[in-house]
């Protein structure tokens, strides 16, 4: 899957929509999230791309106004980011990865209730609008609790947007939705940016975090890296082998073992082996042993967000867009 | 559906609950400290014969009543509010609320034996009942000795308890007339108070209140925006309980009856706010509701609905004066029973709009720990 996003390059023209510097937030003895700097202009798709627990979401609700953070400062359109709130909170529609939705009331109320909350001149025009947008026509009477799953994601995805905010957070939009429902929502966030938009994406999903200007790769409350797909996919020395034969899949242990490889997982029936430079020939010498051939593969962003968050390390210091 | 039971079932969906519980401490400790507050509460507050009940004494002849006098000063029941008036000065205290029983004494002539009146404020039959009858024996037997001796006379004494309620001293009043003003306000308490727990609380359980609090929407909006429908449904819940009492008890509706309803929204919002800081507190319906019952009962027991307000211990009464119940059940009976007009409930009004800002505040402070 993959469609048209804005370039970093045209992104680095918009002026900043959001700059956070030295964030932090502790739940108890937890620390969530400690010392993200961000920064995102105007067209910018931005993914947070990292574990379970990792700080994406923490991050997500400090900017959306929903939590308050222990340290650090931001502003989102030159306002404050907690004390301004209330006016960003006009600028920003912000998704959470729950479904967030009024399950009793219709698809037609609860835009119209999204559209009130955001004071919109005309907001019968502002629903039909986004009915329209997102093809919800055929359920606007029905109960929002009782649409299928990607109906009633596209519903909250249409209720976010519909103030048409300049800033959107989407914590997750795509998951449980089937790939149909997923290529619909990136058409629409990509449009979103091209319209000018800056977007922050939570995902866990590599494959789509290719398709963002740039990605921030989470783990620990950190951010390890950030910069564009491409650039962090060459950023760290390293190199990718596709081991192939009867029982390669089953053989990452054994890969993991030796000396230079940092991580090996399945592909299929095959192993996908990521190594340090030099460190190849252990592991073609693994593949002979077992029978299997090895073959030198692409490299991919996967690699590097794989290596990275699985160390929880900062393998990729100076990596830029 | 089969009607088995296995044991090992049984275990594990028990073992589950108690997980769960052991797992929600603020639930775990409202469970606890909530019966053992509710024994202290019963236990220190509740006295069942009241004390100090306010009572008015007037006679022809202030010797008729004199050891009635003495007696009644050492009888911690009742307390006299001033010296003995002249006839008819102890019934109008009664009316105009200054009292809760009146004693009128006539000195005996050639029609009748000496009488004595008492009159009982029939808005407050809970206090009044218990002190009449805690009253009852030493008293009057100590007036009519003192009668027998002033006046060497063999006839006893004639003593009669009346009820005043709505200007107008009957032999007694029917009991729904007792209880119904007082169950108004504990009906619209009990429904506000859960509604107003269950507002915010639910909204999180289902994730839409996330969503609330990342739109421009301010604290003062979610409240007010939150409560007014259900502010609605106690007004009107108000009158048509105001109503079926007239309709089906015969309970007079007298002038104020208008008031009542206007005082509505502030007696309701209050109870509605306080739910509504809890359900901005707690994590999930259950502690909400568990919560509210921390308001409600002390709301019930220490309004005087259910026990005399002139019994309980200081502290108690201080509670009590607090929560707006007691207030709009004084408001209520002053009006339904006392036949008094709108200047009662304006009377009353000021607590009950005190608590409600007080509350408010306390709300949304509440809602601004967000997901904090």
């Amino acid at each position: 899957m993959s469609v048209s996003s804005p370039t970093a390059d045209d992104a680095t023209q918009a002026p900043a929509l959001l700059s956070v510097r030295g964030v932090a937030k502790r739940f108890g003895r937890v620390q969530a999230v400690a010392d993200v700097t961000l920064a995102l202009g105007g067209g910018e798709i931005v993914g947070f791309v990292g574990p379970n627990g990792a700080g994406k979401t923490t991050t997500m609700r400090i900017i959306a106004g929903l939590l308050r953070p222990d340290a650090g400062a931001g502003e989102i359109l030159g306002m404050d980011l907690y004390a301004d709130r209330q006016a960003i909170g006009r600028q920003v529609g912000y998704m959470p990865q729950k479904l967030a939705l009024y399950a009793d009331l219709s698809v037609a109320d609860n835009l119209r209730f999204r559209a009130d909350i955001y004071g919109l001149p005309n907001a019968r025009a502002a629903v039909e609008e986004s009915i329209a947008a997102f093809g919800l026509g055929d359920y606007r009477k029905h109960h929002a609790g009782r649409l299928s799953g990607g109906w009633a994601r596209r519903l909250q995805l249409a209720a976010t947007l519909i103030h048409r905010p300049r800033l959107v957070l989407l914590d997750e939009p795509t998951a449980g939705l089937d790939a149909e429902s997923r290529h619909d929502v990136w058409l629409r966030i990509a449009r979103l940016a091209r319209a000018g938009a800056g977007v922050i994406i939570n995902t866990h999903d590599l494959g789509e975090a290719e398709q963002c200007t740039r990605v921030a790769l989470f783990a620990e409350g950190r951010i390890l890296a950030e910069g564009a797909p491409d650039a962090l996919s060459r950023a760290l020395p390293m190199q990718a082998l596709l081991l192939e034969g009867p029982t390669a899949h089953e053989l990452a242990a054994e890969a993991c073992a030796v000396e230079g490889v940092l991580a090996a997982y399945p592909e299929g029936r095959r192993l996908r082996v990521l190594a340090k430079p030099g460190a190849d020939i252990g592991v073609r010498a693994l593949a002979e042993a077992s029978g299997l051939t090895a073959e030198t593969a692409e490299r991919r962003f996967e690699d590097t967000a794989f290596v990275a968050v699985q160390r929880r390390s900062a393998p990729l210091h100076g990596v830029e867009a | 559906m089969r009607l088995s039971i296995s044991f090992q079932r049984v275990a594990a969906i028990a073992k589950v609950e108690s997980k769960r519980l052991i797992n929600d401490p603020m639930l775990l400790s409202i469970i606890f400290l909530l019966p053992i507050f509710q024994i202290l509460l019963y236990g220190y507050a509740i006295n069942l014969n009241p004390q100090h009940v306010r009572m008015a004494i007037a006679a022809d002849d202030r010797e008729l009543v004199k050891s009635a006098v003495d007696q009644l000063k050492s009888n911690a029941a009742v307390r006299l509010i001033g010296p003995v008036g002249p006839p008819g000065s102890a019934k109008i205290a009664v009316l105009n609320g200054k009292a809760l029983i009146g004693i009128e004494a006539r000195k005996p002539d050639a029609a009748q034996p000496l009488t004595v009146i008492l009159y009982a404020d029939g808005g407050d039959p809970q206090t009044v009942g218990r002190a009449l009858a805690a009253l009852d024996a030493g008293v009057w037997r100590g007036m009519a000795q003192n009668y027998a001796k002033t006046y060497a006379a063999e006839e006893s004494p004639k003593v009669e308890a009346l009820w005043l309620h709505n200007g107008v001293a009957t032999p007694s009043v029917p009991d729904v007339w007792s209880i119904s003003p007082g169950l108004i306000g504990v009906i619209v308490m009990v429904s506000m108070l859960f509604l107003g727990a269950f507002t915010l609380v639910r909204e999180r359980e289902s994730g839409s209140w996330e969503t609330l609090l990342s739109t421009p929407a301010t604290p003062l909006d979610a409240l007010v925006g939150k409560l007014t429908p259900y502010l609605v449904i106690g007004v009107v819940t108000t009158a048509v309980l105001l109503l079926l009492v007239n309709v089906l008890f015969d309970v007079p509706l007298n002038g104020g009856a208008w008031a009542l309803v206007l005082l509505a929204p502030a007696f309701a919002g209050g109870y509605l706010i306080i739910g509504f800081t809890f359900s901005a507190l707690a994590q999930n319906q259950v502690q909400a509701a568990q919560s509210a019952v921390f308001i409600y009962l002390p709301s019930l027991m220490l309004s005087g609905f259910m026990f005399p307000f002139e019994g309980m211990p200081r502290w108690a009464r201080i509670v009590g004066e607090i929560m707006p119940l007691t207030h709009y059940l004084r408001a209520t009976r002053d009006v339904l029973i006392r036949g008094r007009g709108a200047e009662a409930v304006w009377d009353h009004t000021p607590p009950i709009l005190l608590f409600t800002a007080v509350t408010t505040v306390f709300a949304v402070l509440a809602y601004r720990r967000r997901l904090s």
